[in-house]
């Protein structure tokens, strides 16, 4: 019996092409994008569970709010770790994580900036049970100036000799020793960037009990059974125990008093396996995925099915009336309402299978883009998982089962008399049904369109926007820091070169390269305890002229002010956060000045607001220090007004040369890395358009076969039309009509959805364009437009047809 | 073997009631050639859909080989037809999917029967019906006649107890409609029990008895005196 249907099956398959083809195509496109989804969607959430007992393993972090500002990040004291083994029960263990910047480590003649540099606790490898090719977990990093390095870079440094014992010289201050080796951290971890871990032993003393100074990261192992609520009810404890005395011992603030002024000092718990997807605050050692974005484009990857699965619906349903005559033959004959079922379903079951395997082919076409635009190496895991062909194989059963029931369904209840008696018409309710699903695909295209619009014209917006500073012509060198003292002959080479403009040291690129310290100020002269967190830059002479700031009031620090060193600069936004009537005669007072002694700072100048971060953030209050050491930074910015720029780059490199002792030369072009800071939403952008486009290909091939199908079934009722006096143009707009209503009503179910899902997106945005009409009313006349064309062809072909013919038919 | 009383079939739609059967006494005995006549819209379409049940009747007594036809449930119809009854019709109604011997098969596989069987039975029919040589072709490659006497072997092929032929000549031409009568005949004759409803006199005549139908009932009966028992 199923060989027969199988026959049947394959001989309808082959007989009716264009439905099989739509059907097959449709199907496959929504698996393959199903798939390549699921592959992407495995892979984030595989992030850190790699870690035997990882469900145990939880991040401290911070979550305070001084003034009007509010902070969250997962940073914390160096005390930490050792108060929660101490003092709270079911912690196993806890140990500390810090990356005090990139030093320059040299091995003979190699020379590298190390940008995965890491302080780490001696039972670090006790907590993230990583792979150690040499060494014993439970010493390697006991030892002062012991290092564990991975394999990776053991072999740049050593090629193939034995790294164990062997002596890396850290910016020419310090020697390491090699004292362990690591397989490379897996890639699906929230610390993978980290290749060389430096023991902690021996830097004890330095603020290790300041319980006021946020700079390490604190990780705890747990026994099985204690919650990240367990943890977090344990915490107030410690701050009570510990921070309030600090608090009011080093920023000469009373404790209760901050928390009555609205004040919050508290520590959050988050689970390790969540950093990569979920993590608080804006600080990452690299760049987490976004949870939102993962889930909502998993569902539109199965809409994206669904929609292809709804063309299989529905044009089954309208081509069942061609397969009228043959149920009720079946029946007639004895075929049981069961074995009606079975046998429709090995059809959309086999024509499912079929779209699997199209799929899978495409997805492997598609995969090395996928590759490219994720930055993963995704494969389709077609043997190396015992699960992935059986699941495949289920997959294609469910999806044929979810295509073809409803249609199958429908055809075994035809009544044998009337199909064979030919006096049968089609059933309101499945036209009804029909509708909606049409509908229910337009809508998700139309929603897919708009929010590709919308994402369009906010990025157009960001990329535009006036920064309040020329973010163009400058190319920045990276670590520098190892010239020292010769930083400022460097520079002012540098400055003399044909093309250069101006150069300014810097500890960090604005936006581009890590975040602006935070710290409290208050006026001087007010209460104490309404101190007010800003952002600090440290800056020299040339910051201003390099990067185009425009001053309000006031000056720039000048070298003819020695003071200058003493001095600070405002933004507006600082301005308005004191509430300062007249800036440029304030003075502000830093709580813990370089002797721990409050430190009186008068404002010389206030520069107009510019966006030191994305505009995804607001404009805060900023205050700009001079950096009063021989020479600064790990950055040189240098501004240039030549149209020559290969030129420029050559004689930069070449001086570069000249004082780096065969330091790699590194650098990049600050627009372009400005630039990129928004990969994350040019990312969702380019998701948006795909998955537009592919929703409304999909949509479309189902509208096209469903009105080959209309076409045909409303031959007789076009040919009565014609005979009573319709022109052709007439039967095109009464053929069109209809479908213009359905995508019109799409457009309005639509609307309201990518309204507010838009709405939500462009919250993320402190900067953002208004939604306006315009973008729905695009998308809308798109849809109207791409559905009327792609109905046109048939519309055209039933309206030109012979009503002779047409009256003839049945 | 089948045998109506005051058999009734009323169609309602929302605004009209149509009486399509009146009272009809029919019996149907075994080894009988029974021609229905009358003239379009008279019930015969109706009534051969009853004696297939294919439909149920509004009222009255059914009994199809002592069934009673009135108290079985869908199950229990499509078993009785699926054992019992071949079907042969107007416009030939073959798969156009199927080949002729698939066609011919299909009944058979609905019943279950091995394939060695299968292959013999059908191929046995075809041989009788004449279209042995067009076995693997398919409908719409063959001529009116070739076809429905194709559906005729696929109406033969499960040994029903009757054949329910409805119009089996309106689409041929005189020859090939004058083959499939003869076919018809010939199988009577070995003793197959056969209902057709039909326009033409002419054919009619090859009936051990015919009933004329107007208005859904019954005006009269003629007996040819040719039925042996």
């Amino acid at each position: 019996m199923i060989k027969n249907y199988l026959k049947v099956a394959i001989r309808n398959l082959v007989k009716y092409k264009v439905f099989s083809f739509i059907n097959v195509l449709g199907l496959a496109t929504g698996v393959a994008v199903c798939l390549l989804v699921m592959l992407y969607v495995s892979d984030e959430l595989s992030w850190d569970r790699h870690f035997s007992d990882s469900e145990n393993i939880y991040r401290v972090g911070l979550h305070g709010r001084l003034g009007e500002q509010e902070l969250i990040d997962p940073i914390t004291p160096p005390p930490m770790a050792a108060a929660l083994i101490a003092e709270i029960p079911g912690v196993v263990s806890a140990t500390r994580l810090q990356n005090p910047g990139f030093p320059v480590l040299r091995y003979e003649e190699k020379v590298f900036s190390e940008e995965g540099f890491a302080w780490a606790d001696s039972n670090f490898f006790n907590v993230f049970q990583l792979q150690l090719l040499r060494g014993d977990p439970k010493t390697v990093l006991r030892h002062p100036n012991h290092l564990v390095i991975t394999e990776s870079v053991a072999k740049r440094y050593f090629g193939d000799d034995d790294p164990i014992g062997k002596v890396l010289n850290a910016d020419r201050r310090a020697d390491y020793t090699v004292a362990g080796v690591l397989a490379d951290i897996p890639r699906n971890t929230h610390f993978s960037s980290m290749n060389i871990f430096l023991s902690t032993s021996g830097r004890q003393g330095r603020g290790e009990d300041m319980w006021v100074n946020n700079n390490v990261m604190t990780y705890v192992r747990v026994q099985d059974g204690i919650t990240k609520a367990d943890l977090e009810a344990q915490m107030p404890q410690l701050v009570e125990k510990y921070v309030a005395p600090q608090v009011e011992r080093f920023m000469g603030m009373d404790f209760q008093q901050f928390l009555n002024n609205g004040g919050l000092w508290s520590y959050y718990i988050e689970p390790v396996t969540d950093i990569h997807l979920k993590a608080q605050g804006s600080m990452k050692i690299e760049p987490g995925g976004d949870y939102t974005w993962l889930v909502l484009f998993s569902v539109v990857g199965v809409f994206l099915l669904m929609i292809a699965i709804i063309n299989f619906i529905n044009m089954s349903t309208a081509r069942s009336l061609y397969r009228a005559r043959e149920v009720g033959l079946r029946k007639t004959i004895g075929a049981s309402r069961g074995q009606l079922i079975t046998q429709f379903l090995t059809e959309s079951v086999l024509t499912a299978i079929m779209a699997v395997i199209v799929g899978v082919l495409m997805a492997q076409l598609a995969l090395p883009a996928l590759r490219e635009f994720t930055g993963k190496p995704l494969q389709i895991p077609y043997l190396t998982a015992g699960w992935f062909m059986p699941e495949l194989l289920l997959a294609a059963i469910i999806i044929g089962i979810l295509a073809g029931i409803y249609p199958a369904l429908v055809m075994a209840n035809f009544d044998p008399v009337k199909v064979l008696k030919g006096s049968f018409h089609r059933s309101r309710s499945s036209i009804v049904l029909r509708k909606a699903l049409v509908i229910f695909q337009f809508s998700v295209s139309i929603v897919l369109l708009i929010g590709t619009l919308v994402v369009r014209g906010q990025l157009s917006y960001v990329m535009h926007k006036e920064l309040g500073f020329n973010k163009n012509g400058i190319l920045v060198v990276e670590k520098t820091d190892d010239l020292q003292t010769q930083a400022s002959t460097f520079k002012e080479q540098i400055r003399q070169l044909p093309g250069v403009v101006g150069v300014t040291g810097n500890q960090n690129i604005m936006a581009v390269q890590q975040h602006e310290n935070i710290t409290p100020y208050n006026v001087q002269g007010e209460d104490a305890n309404q101190q007010n967190l800003v952002w600090q830059k440290i800056v020299d002479h040339d910051f201003a002229d390099v990067y185009q700031l425009k001053m309000k009031a006031g000056r720039w620090f000048s070298r003819d002010f020695p003071t200058d060193s003493g001095a600070i600069i405002l933004n507006e936004a600082a301005v308005r956060s004191f509430g300062l009537d007249d800036p440029t005669t304030a003075v502000l007072t830093h709580p813990r000045g370089p002797n721990q002694e409050p430190q009186q700072l008068p404002v010389i100048g206030v520069v107009k607001d510019f966006h030191f971060e994305t505009l995804h953030e607001p404009i805060k209050p900023l205050v700009f220090v001079m950096w009063d050491g021989p020479y600064i930074g790990r950055y040189q910015s240098i501004r240039y007004n030549t149209n020559n720029f290969p030129a420029l780059l050559a004689s930069v490199t070449t001086k570069w040369k000249e004082f780096s002792n065969n330091q790699a030369f590194e650098h990049f072009n600050y627009d372009e890395s400005f630039d990129n800071l928004y990969q994350a939403d040019i990312q969702t952008r380019t998701l948006f358009s795909v998955f537009a486009l592919l929703a409304v290909f999909v949509a479309s091939l189902g509208l096209y076969g469903l009105a080959a199908f209309n076409a045909v079934q409303r031959t007789r009722e076009i040919g009565i039309r014609k005979a009573l006096g319709a022109s052709s143009g007439n039967i095109v707009v009464l053929l069109g009509k209809e479908i213009m209503n359905l995508v019109i009503t799409s457009a309005l179910v639509a609307t309201p959805i990518a309204w507010y899902l838009m709405r939500e997106w462009l919250a993320g945005f402190a900067y953002r364009i208004q939604l306006s009409p315009t973008p729905f009313l695009y998308s809308a006349f798109a849809a109207i437009m791409i559905a009327l064309l792609t109905v046109s062809y048939q519309s055209m072909k039933a309206a030109m047809g012979d009503p002779v013919r047409a009256l003839k038919y049945e | 073997m089948i045998r109506t009383s005051k058999l009734t079939k009323v169609f309602r739609t929302e605004e009209v009631e149509t009486t399509a059967l009146n009272q009809v006494d029919l019996e149907v005995r075994k080894g009988e050639f029974l021609a229905i006549m009358g003239p379009s819209g008279c019930g015969k379409s109706t009534i051969l859909n009853i004696l297939g049940l294919l439909d149920t009747p509004s009222g009255g007594e059914f009994y199809f080989l002592d069934h009673d036809i009135l108290k079985a449930n869908d199950k229990e119809r499509t078993a009785l037809r699926r054992n019992h009854i071949g079907f042969v019709f107007q416009n030939f109604n073959l798969i156009d999917e199927l080949s002729v011997f698939e066609n011919v098969e299909l009944p058979l596989l609905y019943q279950n029967v091995p394939a060695a069987e299968r292959k013999q039975r059908v191929d046995e029919l075809l041989g009788k019906v004449g279209v042995a040589h067009r076995r693997n072709h398919f409908p719409q490659h063959l001529s009116g006649g070739q076809q429905q006497r194709a559906a005729v072997a696929r109406a033969l092929v499960t040994k029903p107890a009757v054949i329910l032929a409805d119009e089996p000549t309106g689409n041929l031409d005189t020859k090939h409609g004058e083959e499939v009568m003869a076919l018809l005949s010939d199988l009577n004759d070995e003793g197959t029990t056969i209902v057709m409803v039909t326009h033409s006199p002419e054919y009619a005549r090859h009936a051990d008895r015919i009933v004329n139908l107007l208005d859904g009932e019954i005006q009269n009966i003629q007996d040819n005196g040719s039925y042996k028992g």
